[in-house]
């Protein structure tokens, strides 16, 4: 069964890559749907009959010595919520797909990607060791290249793509890092193996691992200072925004530290770094939302600044809390992601809000399930937003009160920016020149769907069911609650009529992202690119004249052996009356 | 497994003498290589030799490792990819390639220093020849009159080597390898020949800072002689430590052994920027291809197990890339425009760019590709030494997939500039074999993994000890 759960996304990928351009469009939409509803069938199925944990193992990948690697899953609760979770809303992104890529003469493609991608996540989630769980780790980094990448004519997407790649990459070290260390120090990379056995370990060099775990995961999950790759990242098709970059991928990073929780709990140091970035970066990521004018850019620092919080949480300790957001978040933005791409396809391509407003009337069913969306992400009680945000700032109040405010200034900025995406997107008057229209019926299912999903999230029994509950007061809950009412309701109805474009010295150094782009550009990639100019011109030549130098002296001496041979008599005579003259004086000296 | 050896010498013999177009000569090199393939399942002998000096003792030596089957495979499957990936080219062309080939296959078996060393300069001058067979241009000339004077330096010193090692033995001598093992020199004596022995295999791998005769000449060479150069003939330096280096004088080495290696990663680190700002592709290709090989080495000298099966498979992967992406070049190369010119060819050429885009996944380590796992196995290699080494390793290793995914989509990526190019039958196989290997050896590496897993164990026990 779980084989299966492998092969069916490989032969549609196979397929609808092969055969993009021959079958016919109704027949790629019918296959690719097909092969999506029912890997989320066998997940399903999976679910509720794996009752324990289960290894499955296939056949052995390769070997060194004592140390072998299986291609091999492993099923547990965790890898059947992830599970439910990627196929779940990858049938739903496909569904959403149909109607969205419906003009694209290489939809083939772009399904065969997208399904490429769940066979790779799903790689990820279900690996038993930390190798093979690399390659779905760098598989879900190619699949969202080629899907960033996907309308490749225009330069600036492919510069987007392969930052994205590159970028990834760079976490990845931390994380090859990280396997060899445990190949090293273990013996052995399988997960359970790995946290059955560092318990007697020393933690130093376990500090060491689970920092290039952190370094992988702020590639992944777009975090300090990793994140500029996932605002560009939005050049691709917006369900793909959707799947990818907001629902599944980037929580990767946040799944690799919750899957290496044990590891993570000896190592105090690698918590407080996880805590302090992800602070920092949801803050920064907030600001930066507030003054976007494009909608994806919008939810693409949204998402940011939510990973962020996950990883807050993770920092904290409360693991079960961090995948309670990761779900809820998945839920809320997948729904938020959609309702972006049916106002652009209802606007024909049109992503800046500025050219927005009115649209509640125009689009109805994007427009109400927009507002569940942009709710629950503001954490409006009892959306799904609400209940796992209050769970971290619990987490976080009982840790230390520093970090509890800074956490409730996540929450309030959250409030700010979504309601100001809502506001002049939805309310006030129309003030684009296109004229919108509401989308189809492929469109609202999977909208519908996640509306219901985020509104009703939160009562998922998810932390009991990976087996750890945290019990707070419900007192202080309350009191939250109706903290987020007040907060969520002034921004709503600040701006729902007037729509705020100030230009200040503030909102333009939000908007330009605080120039990180640029320094990081100014930093990193110049000073390489001018190192490479500069050997192949100096280094190099330098190298070739120490040899040619060489070369020289070899030439002059045969030169001056030369002068000797050219047969001039005065010169033969000179130097016979000097050789005698030698052997006389050394023959005397005897 | 003499044919191996005689084989190809002979046919090369047959191509120089008997006047036949290029097309013929090019189906029978194909064939040749075919049967070279499946020959080495059927006609598998361990070893084979015949006297040459009795009075000395001296025999011609030849024996099959597991090491030299899996790179006389890998040279036969090699071989025809190139002569099938190519347009037909003159009978002399692939005279001379086969001799090369032969030299290389012969290097692999031979058991016997004097034989070591002929081959070992053999090897190379098919492609020097080759290379000066263009006489187009007076740059080129220059080019390769540096790349001659570079191996026959790089050559001597390994003459010098041996040579010394050999006067050791005697007066009790048949220069055979193993009584050259048995040696055991002290350290002493073995830090003295660490230095004539690196630089020459510092030439030939190459390494920095004597890789100066590379990318010249890789970009000046027709494609078929940058083939055999970058694809084939750079794994003789690997053989080299395999078989000189790490034997005879590991002991020695360990002394300055995690300086050499910083200074082996380093240089390959500055391999790979280099190759980020090179216009042409083939001497990006060049650069790229020494940093993959610094990495190969550094993997072998770290005298671990891992390092030194991951250097049989991440070079067993590199022969594939390298010579599947110059088969890409070639291909573009076909319609007479600039490469710059180029862009956009996604939209009409898509075989193309999807070969071309899974080769460059095997050439940057991509998992489940066949880079990955030996990369893997060096970088555990390098940990075991220094972790430093590793975490630099992986850094310049970023630096190559830059700058390969920079060449990509410059050509592939980008608005569509028209160009099309026509593939014809032997392209889509070469190309459907391409992907084959390159998933195959990433998915199933155990079949490299297995065959040499002995005799590394045997060589870490010998020469650590």
């Amino acid at each position: 069964m779980i084989s299966l759960l492998f092969l069916l996304p490989l032969f549609g990928f196979i397929i609808l890559f092969f055969l993009s351009q021959k079958l016919h469009r109704q027949i790629l939409t019918l296959i690719s749907i097909l092969i999506g509803l029912f890997t989320f069938l066998i997940t399903v199925f999976l679910f509720f009959t794996v009752k324990n944990s289960i290894t499955f193992t296939l056949f052995e990948w390769f070997n060194i010595g004592q140390f072998s690697v299986h291609f091999a899953f492993y099923v547990d609760a965790l890898a059947k919520m992830m599970m439910m979770l990627i196929t779940g809303i990858g049938f739903l992104v496909m569904l959403f797909s149909v109607g969205y890529m419906q003009k694209d003469n290489r939809y083939g493609r772009y399904m065969a990607y997208i399904l490429l991608f769940i066979l790779f996540m799903l790689l990820l989630v279900l690996s038993n060791n930390y190798i093979l769980m690399f390659a779905g780790w760098e598989g879900v980094g190619l699949s969202s290249y080629l899907l960033i990448g996907f309308w490749f004519d225009k330069r600036e997407n492919v510069e987007a793509a392969k930052k994205a790649f590159l970028m990834n990459r760079i976490g990845d070290i931390g994380f090859l890092l990280s396997v060899t260390l445990l190949a090293c120090l273990f013996g052995t990379t399988v997960i359970q193996d790995v946290l059955f056995k560092s318990i007697g370990l020393d933690p130093y060099w376990i500090t060491f691992i689970t920092l290039g775990f952190v370094v992988a995961a702020i590639g992944k999950s777009a975090q300090l200072p990793l994140y500029t790759w996932l605002p560009d990242a939005m050049a691709g098709p917006t369900p793909v925004s959707a799947l990818i970059h907001a629902a599944t991928m980037v929580t990767a990073g946040v799944y690799l530290i919750a899957r290496s929780s044990t590891l993570f709990i000896v190592s105090p140091f690698a918590n407080s770094v996880l805590l302090y970035i992800g602070l920092l970066t949801s803050i920064l990521a907030g600001f930066i939302a507030i003054a976007q004018k494009d909608i994806k850019k919008i939810l693409a620092f949204s998402t940011v600044s939510q990973l962020g919080l996950m990883v807050v949480a993770l920092g904290l300790g409360a693991y079960t809390v961090a995948l309670f957001h990761l779900v809820t978040h998945a839920f809320f933005k997948a729904l938020l992601f959609l309702g972006a791409g049916s106002v652009i396809h209802g606007l024909h391509n049109i992503q800046d809000i500025s050219e927005m407003g009115g649209l509640a009337k125009k689009m109805p069913i994007t427009f109400w399930t927009m507002l569940i969306g942009c709710f629950s992400l503001a954490g409006f009680p009892p959306l799904s937003g609400f209940m796992s945000k209050d769970h971290i700032l619990l987490q976080g109040l009982s840790y230390s009160f520093p970090v509890f405010l800074c956490l409730i200034l996540i929450s309030v900025l959250t409030s700010v920016y979504s309601m100001r995406l809502l506001g002049t997107v939805f309310g006030g008057s129309y003030r684009g020149k296109a004229v919108p229209h509401e989308s189809g019926i492929t469109f609202f299912i999977p909208l519908i769907i996640l509306a219901i999903a985020s509104i009703f999230g939160g009562f998922l029994p998810i932390q009991s069911y990976l087996g750890h509950e945290a019990h707070h007061s419900l007192f202080t809950s309350v009191l939250l609650g109706v903290f987020s009412i007040c907060t969520v309701l002034f921004c709503f109805f600040l701006f729902w009529r007037k729509s705020v474009f100030q230009d200040s010295f503030l909102s333009s150094l939000f908007y330009r992202q605080f120039y990180i782009n640029q320094i990081y550009h100014r930093l990193f990639v110049s000073p390489i690119l001018i190192f490479s100019i500069f050997s192949y011109r100096f280094i190099e030549k330098g190298l070739d004249f120490i040899l040619l130098g060489c070369a020289s002296i070899i030439l002059s001496i045969a030169n001056g052996i030369a002068y000797i041979q050219r047969g001039k008599l005065s010169v033969a005579l000179s130097l016979l009356v000097l050789g005698v003259s030698f052997i006389l004086i050394w023959v005397i000296l005897q | 497994m003499i044919f191996f050896l005689l084989l190809p010498f002979l046919f090369s013999i047959f191509l120089f003498s008997v006047p036949i177009s290029s097309k013929i000569s090019r189906y029978l090199s194909i064939s040749l290589s075919v049967l070279l393939i499946f020959l080495l399942n059927i006609l598998a002998t361990p070893s084979f030799s015949f006297p040459w000096e009795p009075g000395l003792g001296l025999n011609f030596q030849f024996t099959m490792t597991p090491f030299s089957t899996v790179f006389l495979q890998l040279s036969s499957i090699s071989m025809f990819l190139m002569v099938l990936s190519l347009f037909p080219q003159s009978r002399f062309v692939y005279g001379l390639t086969f001799l090369s080939l032969g030299a290389f296959n012969g290097l692999l078996m031979a058991e016997n220093v004097l034989l070591f060393y002929l081959f070992w300069e053999m090897a190379i001058i098919p492609s020097f020849i080759l290379l000066m067979g263009k006489f187009s241009y007076e740059a080129d000339k220059k080019v390769g009159i540096r790349f001659l004077i570079y191996s026959i330096g790089g050559g001597f010193l390994m003459l010098f080597v041996l040579m010394l090692l050999s006067l050791k033995l005697l007066p009790y001598s048949n220069f055979d390898f193993s009584a050259l093992y048995h040696l055991s020199l002290p350290a002493k004596e073995q830090l003295f020949l660490l230095l004539p022995l690196g630089i020459s295999l510092g030439i030939k791998l190459p390494l920095f800072p004597f890789h100066r005769w590379q990318a010249e000449t890789y970009a000046a060479s027709p494609i078929l002689g940058t083939m055999l150069l970058a694809g084939l003939l750079s794994k003789m330096g690997l053989y080299g430590l395999y078989k000189i280096f790490i034997p005879i004088c590991y002991q020695g080495f360990t002394i300055y052994s995690s300086l050499i290696l910083f200074f082996i990663i380093l240089g390959g680190g500055y391999a790979a920027i280099l190759s980020l700002q090179q216009s042409d592709i083939k001497k990006k290709l060049a650069y790229l291809s020494m940093s993959h090989i610094s990495v190969m080495a550094a993997g072998a000298l770290s005298g671990t197990f891992p390092g030194l099966q991951g250097m049989v498979l991440m070079s067993s992967s590199h022969i594939f890339t390298t010579i599947g992406l110059l088969w890409i070049v070639s291909v573009l190369k076909r319609q007479d425009v600039e490469l710059s010119a180029i862009s956009g060819l996604m939209h009409r050429n898509g075989f193309l760019s999807g070969v071309s885009f899974l080769l460059i996944l095997g050439s940057i380590a991509f998992p489940l590709t066949s880079g990955f796992v030996g990369e893997f196995m060096i970088l555990w290699g390098l940990a075991s030494n220094s972790i430093l080494l590793t975490l630099l390793a992986l850094f310049f290793a970023l630096m190559g997939a830059w700058s390969l995914l920079k060449w990509y989509q410059a050509l592939f990526f980008g608005p569509d500039s028209g160009h099309q190019f026509n593939l014809v039958f032997s392209d889509y196989l070469v190309g459907a074999l391409f992907v084959v290997l390159i998933i195959g050896i990433g998915v199933f590496p155990n079949v490299i993994l297995d065959t040499t897993k002995s005799v590394m164990l045997v060589l870490i026990k010998g020469s650590m000890t």
